[in-house]
């Protein structure tokens, strides 16, 4: 369960809550005879027979190549097939040895592949539960008139976790659900960032869907970091 | 040449082409390098119990029966929910699919996977000017032949035709007596390996 602080049009805010809706798939895979199966991560090699590895203790191709139809440098049988189950990520440089300082660089490329800039990477903190609560900017925009500008990358259903919470949330998507418009959404000290929501994250716009059905309710986060515009070059067709 | 599909709307076939569409073509990407202190360019790798390094391709996925036996990703069929044996779908290049009006509702639900703009050689105007009236035309997607296909949208903007494809979700109303138990925060994990295109 993850919190977001949101805003209302009176500028009141509180803590709820957003999940992500997983689509359920209708098919699974299983044996001829109904079984299921269980998937695992296995180990096929590490960094000490790997190619990399190999090329560097053997003088030439040929050699390791030998090597490889005599000895079978390239299978470790004690660890070959290995499950892995806890792991964690490093970096390695071209030695394949662990680095335990690393400097980045974060180069700018423009859509026909070429270089605009090279700089230090930018690193986004989340602004979704800070004190700022998430703003509602009051830019309402009828659904019919968004849905085919922008694609939405991600969807999060917001969920109350008390009776008052449920009040809030229950007015915001009646308000939305009467005009049959959506709520743009924006975070930081100003209000008008888009919405990042895990340190080092993404930026996305926000644009809130609300429903309602009698005295329910269904809040719709859509979160967006693409339009529809055209990539086919009419005249190279 | 690339390859087309034919949808089918009122008993006209329209034959388009798919092309992805991504941040990339659009906006451009960024790409982080990382460096050591001797100025050499390093990559990730996974250190599996403390010790072992495993550079990118070291890791494979396999299944297992309950004895622990390998099974073949071949062997594998797909069942439905009762369990019963499923047909694979047909790629979209190789049997025609019908088109069928959706409502807005339906469409804001789809978790997207990707997004396609379509070449239509003949008949463009034709679905433009149904899509520019709001309308929505819902259509099953399968770029390859598969178990199960997903759910792919028409829309269209500025004279142009988009497929955004993925799969519907259930968005549920909720009332007063259904609200959230609170638990820990998770903090969803992000990949390093992602490009992130964003930060132009």
């Amino acid at each position: 369960m993850r919190y977001i602080n949101l805003s209302n049009n009176k500028d009141r805010d509180a803590k709820v809550v957003f999940k992500s809706i997983p689509s359920i798939s209708s098919v699974r895979m299983v044996m001829e005879t109904g079984a299921f199966v269980e998937n695992r991560r296995l180990l096929k090699g590490t960094s000490k027979n790997n190619i990399v590895s190999l090329m560097k203790e053997f003088k030439d191709s040929a050699q390791l190549a030998n090597a490889i139809i005599e000895n079978d440098p390239e299978v470790d049988l004690e660890l070959e097939g290995k499950t892995l189950n806890v792991s964690d990520r490093v970096y390695i440089n071209q030695d394949e040895e662990v680095v335990y300082k690393v400097r980045k660089n974060e180069k700018v490329y423009l859509p026909d592949g070429s270089l605009k800039d090279e700089r230090e990477p930018r690193y986004l903190d989340a602004n979704i539960a800070i004190e700022h609560a998430v703003n509602w900017t009051g830019k309402i925009i009828p659904r019919e008139k968004l849905y085919n500008k922008v694609v939405f990358v991600k969807n999060y259903q917001i969920c109350h976790v008390n009776g008052l919470t449920y009040d809030f949330l229950f007015n915001m998507a009646k308000e939305l659900a009467q005009k049959d418009s959506m709520m743009m959404l924006a975070g930081g000290e100003k209000g008008d960032e888009p919405l990042v929501f895990n340190d080092g994250g993404k930026p996305y716009r926000a644009f809130l869907e609300g429903r309602v059905k009698k005295l329910q309710y269904c809040l719709i986060l859509h979160l967006s970091d693409l339009e529809f515009k055209t990539i086919i070059d009419e005249k190279k067709i | 040449m690339a390859r087309t599909a034919s949808l089918l709307l009122n008993k006209q076939t329209f034959k388009v082409g798919f092309k992805k569409l991504d941040r990339k073509k659009i906006y451009g990407w960024t790409k982080t390098e990382v460096f050591d202190d001797q100025d050499q360019l390093c990559t990730l790798a996974t250190i599996a119990d403390g010790q072992y390094i495993l550079p990118s391709g070291s890791i494979a996925m396999a299944s297992f029966n309950d004895k622990g036996e390998y099974v073949s990703k071949r062997s594998l069929v797909g069942v439905n929910e009762q369990g019963e044996k499923v047909d694979k779908a047909p790629s979209i290049f190789d049997e025609p699919v019908s088109l069928k009006a959706v409502d807005l509702d339906e469409y804001l639900t789809l978790n997207v996977k990707s997004v396609y703009q379509l070449s239509i050689d003949e008949g463009k105007e034709i679905i433009i000017e149904l899509l520019e009236k709001g309308k929505i035309f819902h259509f099953m997607f399968n770029y390859r032949s598969d178990y199960e296909a997903d759910d792919a949208y028409l829309i269209s903007n500025e004279g142009e035709v988009f497929a955004v494809v993925g799969k519907k979700a259930t968005f549920n109303y909720i009332g007063l007596d259904n609200k959230e138990e609170e638990t820990a925060d998770e903090p969803e994990i992000i990949d390093e390996d992602d490009f992130d295109f964003s930060m132009l």
